[in-house]
């Protein structure tokens, strides 16, 4: 299966939220990187139906999907930003619901739930009501209902936004064990997220694609620019100046800094080897702390 | 059929429209129970005791017995009365323990009694005219004028009525329009929300890729809610009718409407019962129009706040143009407002049509049909406009990212 993207543009008066945007996706895990305003739920929506391009075409194996659109539907599962969804609907009935939405056979509908109601481990919660749920019960839930129709491609956006940390460690296992037969993207901001478990991350800029690359291609492409630097702080303030700083500790007055830099920033710099975020800042970089 | 289902649920089986609907009810019989009793001349306990016995005696078919008992009795008691002979000692033999008392109770059945015996010697003088007219305007090759007096001895014609009942209860039940009024803000309340709460749960998205999205989605909210406008429809009728009956006690439901003296010309020819259901089904078609149009503003806006406030501005709107209208500004518009439905029988309680295509069509219908069309026209409304809104869902989520983080998003 190939969902393939093609020059796809989306302008809101005069802004461009996707600029000829294009790229291939197959089986796998996909991450979606991009600061806020990069054009992610954008393209979000524009894959799921929700808003027109204005320009470009998308075709899923080989088909553009405004043709077979009903077809393409049945393939996605989706988890917007911040689903609330019913407070008053019990986690079972819902599911049942987004089952009648979807229009999954009543036959089928019940055994489908359980099944999924197991797999993000709320069977125990299935009488409860939506409205108790805390954020990491309602995105398991959310992932639950998009996995209803068994779809070919799984959206997620920004799905571990506000979770604790033991939940978004439950959660990226979940997406982990799905990914098999599928294309999921997984849209975020939280570079750890995909460290873990993207096979490819896709980086985009006010709209524009900047990479498409496995994570440890990305993290190539970046050794030997990671310092770390022991500093004071007016040599800090140095460092923040002319630098792109990742991470700062503090330890008996003195400060550790996590640099991105071309060139060894000082003398007592040491080379360490890289993580995601380190690319996530070299790409859309420009922070200063 | 499932889908209409858990529309129903998500947008009535709610713990505020229960309390609503059950404080509401609660409000309409205390509403009843404060309406001001029927006026009485006297009143003590034996002259509603004496006024019960009569009833009982005189009420159903008017036979020729009943009648010369009323007759016989009112005509004796007349006399005493114009004689000044009244006594105010207690009499056993008077049903009231009273002359006066009696006097009184049987003048009130014998007005009864002559309006029913009487109806259709009354009527025939109209329909004499009618019938003249007609011949009088087809001379004249006045032919709307000519089906216009038509109309009036098809339906006027063979009226009568022939069994007597106290239907002072059902006078008053078809003048109450308190209820009509709590169903509106119920709608009001409950559907504001219709299609703001997909927004506002986030739901919006995952609805509108779904295959059962866009038009199924709306075509079950549109039937829950006709479901629950029904339900509630019946509900306050019955629990009107029911604290009508006990208030003011409801008789004669067989009897033709025109049998209650106010709608001597009712223009249509029904049973008290058979209007009672009309008049229901009139009430709730104009329900759902405002029940409607209140999901339209619903589908309009990403936010309750926005969809309830002019929903509501609406609604007052409706309600002050029904009294701008009735007073004359336009008649034929008041036609094009819902509450012309609910307060049905100011278009029944005489004849009145409107010329279409010169043919006198009575303006109840005239009503049903705009309602109708505004129905249809609402609905459509509510799809175009629902599936338009997949903008708002981008606005939606910024403003849910800005609330969460206090950022903007990609």
């Amino acid at each position: 299966m190939t969902l393939n993207i093609h020059s796809v543009k989306k302008c809101y008066g005069t802004k461009n939220a996707l600029n000829n945007f294009s790229a291939e996706l197959t089986n796998g895990v996909y991450g979606l990187l991009g600061p806020n305003g990069s054009g992610k739920t954008t393209l979000i929506n524009i894959l799921v139906g929700l808003l027109e391009a204005d320009g470009g075409e998308i075709t899923y194996n080989g088909e553009n999907v405004k043709k077979i659109r009903t077809q393409y539907i049945d393939k996605i599962g989706f988890l917007p930003q911040y689903p609330s969804f019913y407070k008053n609907f019990k986690a079972e009935q819902f599911l049942l619901y987004m089952c009648e939405l979807k229009g999954i056979d009543k036959k089928f509908a019940h055994q489908r739930v359980d099944e999924l109601l197991q797999m993000v481990n709320l069977s125990q919660e299935r009488n409860k009501k939506i409205g108790s749920f805390s954020g990491g019960m309602k995105q398991r839930l959310g992932i639950a209902q998009a996995m209803l129709n068994d779809p070919e491609i799984l959206i997620l956006d920004e799905p571990t936004a506000g979770l604790d940390p033991v939940e978004r460690v439950r959660f990226r296992n979940i997406i982990s064990r799905l990914s098999e037969n599928r294309i999921v993207l997984l849209a975020t901001h939280i570079v750890s997220d995909i460290e873990y478990i993207a096979n490819e991350v896709i980086l985009l800029k006010e709209g524009k694609l900047v990479a498409q690359e496995k994570p440890q291609k990305l993290l190539k492409s970046i050794e030997g620019r990671v310092w770390q630097v022991e500093a004071d702080e007016t040599e800090m303030a140095e460092y923040v100046r002319n630098h792109i700083i990742g991470n700062v500790t503090f330890d008996n007055g003195k400060c550790n800094l996590r640099i991105i830099s071309a060139s060894k920033p000082s003398e007592n710099a040491v080379s360490i080897s890289p993580k995601l975020e380190d690319v996530f800042l070299d790409c859309f970089g420009e922070v200063n702390i | 059929m499932r889908l209409l289902r858990y529309e129903f649920r998500k947008l009535f089986c709610k713990k505020a429209v229960f309390i609503c609907l059950a404080l509401f009810l609660v409000i309409n019989v205390y509403k009843i129970s404060t309406l001001p009793e029927r006026e009485n001349i006297t009143s003590y306990d034996e002259y509603f005791s004496g006024y019960d016995a009569v009833y009982d005696i005189v009420k159903g078919e008017m036979t020729e017995e009943k009648i010369l008992f009323v007759v016989e009795n009112y005509q004796e008691l007349s006399a005493l009365n114009e004689q000044n002979a009244f006594s105010n000692d207690p009499n056993e033999n008077r049903f009231t323990r009273y002359d006066f008392g009696d006097y009184i109770v049987f003048m009130q059945f014998f007005n009864g009694m002559d309006y029913a015996y009487n109806y259709s010697t009354n009527m025939s003088g109209y329909i004499n005219l009618a019938k003249e007219n007609v011949d009088f305007f087809l001379e004249r090759g006045n032919e709307y004028e000519a089906s216009v007096n038509q109309q009036i001895v098809d339906i006027y014609g063979g009226r009568g009525i022939s069994a007597y009942y106290d239907t002072y209860g059902f006078s008053e039940f078809f003048e109450y329009d308190f209820s009509s009024l709590l169903i509106i803000l119920l709608l009001l309340l409950s559907l504001a929300s219709s299609f703001t709460m997909e927004s506002e749960s986030g739901m919006d998205m995952l609805i509108k890729i779904s295959k059962k999205g866009r038009q199924h989605t709306v075509m079950a909210k549109t039937g829950a809610f006709v479901l629950f406008g029904f339900f509630i429809t019946v509900l306050f009728t019955a629990v009107d009718l029911i604290a009508f009956d006990i208030k003011f006690g409801l008789d004669g439901f067989f009897n033709p409407i025109y049998s209650i003296e106010r709608y001597f010309t009712f223009t249509l020819n029904l049973s008290i019962f058979g209007y009672v259901m009309l008049s229901m089904v009139l009430k709730f078609i104009a329900f759902t129009v405002i029940g409607l149009f209140i999901m339209f503003c619903s589908s309009l806006f990403g936010s309750v706040v926005y969809s309830f406030g002019v929903g509501t501005f609406a609604v007052f709107g409706i309600i002050l143009a029904d009294g701008t209208t009735k007073l004359g500004a336009s008649k034929f518009l008041a036609l094009l407002n819902p509450l012309s439905l609910i307060a049905n029988r100011y278009m029944l309680d005489t004849y009145s049509v409107v010329n279409i295509f010169d043919y006198p069509v009575l303006k109840i219908y005239v009503a049903l049909i705009a309602m109708l069309i505004f129905a249809m026209v609402l609905i459509v409304g509510i799809m175009f406009a629902y599936s338009r809104r997949s903008i708002g869902t981008k606005k939606l989520s910024l403003k849910m990212f800005k609330l969460h983080t206090g950022g903007a998003v990609g």
